[in-house]
């Protein structure tokens, strides 16, 4: 098991590796160069430009620059914003308990309305399955931001029920919120969710184990929870996974449209600037938590499949 | 009484081309501790007629007559006494062992799991109880097994892990579906063996399917021949080997080679095997009976109780003497069958 994992960090250090630097080269592959938004548009002279060029070290070697800034990565210093010559380690450190919150929550309303919805739909089947069906195709097809701007216009605007913007202080606070993005976060996730869920669920219940239990005259509520969902679980586990991971990502629309000041805003907002060292830690960061979760996946994979032999050799 | 009693059980699956008829009423009973095998081609209908037993005909299934346990009527318990009757009455062994555990489950949740759940047991007696019976079915390591998970254990393991729990519940009948059909052929004598050892050390009646009338011969005291979906012939195995009544049953024997000569070919029994939606009218095998006899494509055969023999055959009587003997005997007329029928389709392919 030890090994399993030791050898999974190592997997996901070097993903980290590569991923830093496509991130770094995709920012000077995309037109437009840092100095030109720093003199935002003002006629300067050559003097000043190349002065300002040295001063971010743009006139190194490509290479070096790379190998400079993987330097101050790895030691924590992850360089200065162009825009507000802030430390961007300190600024994305105010932005991260933002979109925590908003994924955390975002993720738990995937697992209990997702896999509780699909669960039920595949067990009781009838009108319920039906309505999951359905409702999993509309909650699929909505886009993220119209959802977002659907749920303020109804909850906040008309109903009033829940603040338009800010995220808000206090665990009660963050919960009310984040609670109309994190629902624009989850539906299209959690529609996935429920549909592989109740797929998963109704192919389990077929499965000859279960109609052996149900001959032995093992009841069926125990049959129901013991052979089909802890069955069913197993694709849904990395379905859940895969979702909760793009969810950092997903944060980005949703944050912008209910102006959260989260990770995701920063990243739009500083894409938008080119703001060369903010993208770039942003990026990484995004890839860093989908590698981890990908990874906690992984392992509470094998911890329910016993089928699944970790490191491959006998266990 | 009788431990088990079916009473024209008819059985009618709802498909896409209307109603299938798969079983055209099955009638037979099994005193107590008795073994009955059921022997037929595939599609006869012999893991249908057991599975109305423990009521685990597919979705949809319309299924009429009587079945019997111990007097009561299986086919009419609520879902909780239907519940109560599998707990306790009756256990079932499956053809694949390894898709009747589940695989993430460990062995002993699977032994554990009949006795608590299904019969509200204490968890400390149902493993006392499974580890005494793994011993029984001769598993050399009970702790290994117990541990084990069902992919760690090869197929012969997993179906005596699957005979210990059927016997652990002490059952009045035990259900068992080609019990050996999935395991090499090595494990299949050792695993009957056991099967049959545990059936007779706690005196339970058993229902034995299999395609194989020399291991049921072997293990059952009566033998009822299926052939689409009815019985043709019930006969203790020495009746049936030394004088079939039924031109199927005395086909059957042949088709199974004889191992103390080579012959050039293998007899088989002509023709495909119907189904028994496709019968229509007059006796369902006489399209593929080397001594049918015009009236046998309209009269309806009854099954008859004469003199201890139970047969389906119009001219049982007739044909008596014809099809008794040992089948090294008779080669010559079986190689004719062939040839009889090549000469019937023929004259179908014309007409």
């Amino acid at each position: 098991m030890l090994r399993f994992v030791l050898r999974r960090l190592g997997a996901l250090a070097a993903t980290l590796l590569i991923s830093s630097f496509l991130v770094f080269s995709a920012m000077y592959a995309a037109p437009g160069t840092p100095e030109s938004f720093l003199v935002q548009g003002r006629t300067v002279s050559p003097e000043v430009l190349a002065s300002i060029r040295a001063q971010y070290g743009l006139d190194d070697p490509f290479l070096i620059r790379y190998w400079n800034w993987l330097g101050g990565v790895l030691t924590g210093d992850l360089g200065e914003s162009l825009t507000t010559r802030q430390d961007v380690a300190s600024l994305l450190a105010s932005r991260i308990p933002t979109t925590l919150w908003l994924t955390l929550y975002a993720a738990v309303l995937i697992v209990v309305f997702g896999v509780l919805a699909g669960a039920l739909a595949g067990l009781r089947g009838g009108a319920f399955d039906t309505g999951v069906l359905l409702g999993s195709s509309v909650g699929f097809a909505v886009p993220t931001f119209f959802a977002a701007v659907l749920l303020m216009s109804v909850f906040s605007v008309t109903l009033g029920w829940f603040p338009v913007f800010g995220s808000g202080s206090g665990f009660a606070g963050r919960i009310e919120h984040l609670t109309l993005p994190a629902v624009a976060l989850a539906l299209p996730a959690a529609a996935v969710v429920a549909r592989i869920t109740r797929t998963a669920v109704v192919e389990e219940r077929e499965a000859e184990h279960v109609s052996v239990a149900l001959a032995r005259g093992v009841p069926w509520r125990v049959v129901a929870r013991r052979h089909i969902l802890r069955n069913a679980m197993l694709p849904v586990t990395t379905i859940v996974g895969v979702n909760i991971a793009a969810l950092v990502a997903g944060a980005a629309v949703v944050e912008h449209a209910f102006t959260l000041d989260g990770v995701g805003a920063m990243l739009i907002n500083s894409v938008q600037q080119k703001d060369f060292a903010v993208v770039q830690a942003v990026a990484l960061l995004l890839v860093a938590v989908f590698g981890v979760v990908n990874l906690v996946i992984d392992i509470l994979y094998a911890v329910i499949d016993p089928r699944v032999q970790l490191g491959g050799e006998s266990a | 009484m009788n431990v088990l009693e079916l009473d024209d059980v008819r059985l009618d699956l709802p498909s896409k081309h209307g109603d299938r008829t798969l079983l055209r009423g099955v009638s037979l009973s099994l005193a107590p501790g008795e073994a009955l095998g059921l022997v037929g081609e595939s599609g006869s209908g012999k893991s249908m007629t057991l599975r109305t037993v423990l009521r685990t005909e597919p979705a949809g299934a319309r299924v009429t007559g009587r079945v019997l346990l111990d007097g009561r009527d299986v086919r009419t318990l609520g879902a909780a006494d239907l519940r109560r009757v599998r707990a306790d009455a009756i256990a079932m062994i499956s053809q694949n062992p390894r898709a009747a555990l589940n695989p993430v489950l460990r062995v002993a949740r699977f032994l554990v799991e009949g006795l608590c759940d299904a019969r509200g047991e204490s968890r400390e007696a149902a493993t006392r109880r499974a580890r005494d019976l793994l011993a029984q079915v001769g598993i050399a390591d009970v702790d290994r097994c117990m541990a084990s998970y069902p992919h760690q254990l090869s197929g012969g393991m997993l179906q005596r892990v699957v005979i210990a729990a059927a016997v652990a519940s002490a059952p009045r009948l035990l259900l068992a579906d080609e019990p050996t059909t999935a395991l090499d052929v090595t494990t299949q004598s050792e695993v009957m063996a056991i099967l049959d050892g545990q059936r007779r050390e706690h005196g339970m009646a058993m229902l034995f399917v299999t395609h194989d009338l020399e291991l049921a011969s072997a293990v059952c005291d009566r033998i009822a021949v299926l052939y689409a979906g009815e019985i043709v012939e019930i006969a203790t195995p020495a009746q049936l080997h030394a004088a079939p009544r039924h031109p199927y049953t005395r086909l059957l024997l042949d088709s199974r080679p004889n191992i103390a000569a080579r012959v050039p070919a293998l007899p088989v029994i002509p023709g495909r095997p119907i189904a028994a939606y496709e019968v229509e009218g007059g006796c369902a095998f006489a399209a593929r009976c080397p001594w049918a006899a015009p009236r046998c494509e309209r009269e309806e055969p009854a099954l008859v109780h004469d003199a201890g023999r139970t047969t389906r055959c119009l001219r049982a009587g007739e044909l008596a003497d014809e099809l008794a003997g040992a089948p090294a005997d008779d080669a010559a007329g079986v190689s004719g069958a062939p040839a009889e029928t090549g000469r019937d389709g023929e004259t179908e392919a014309r007409a």
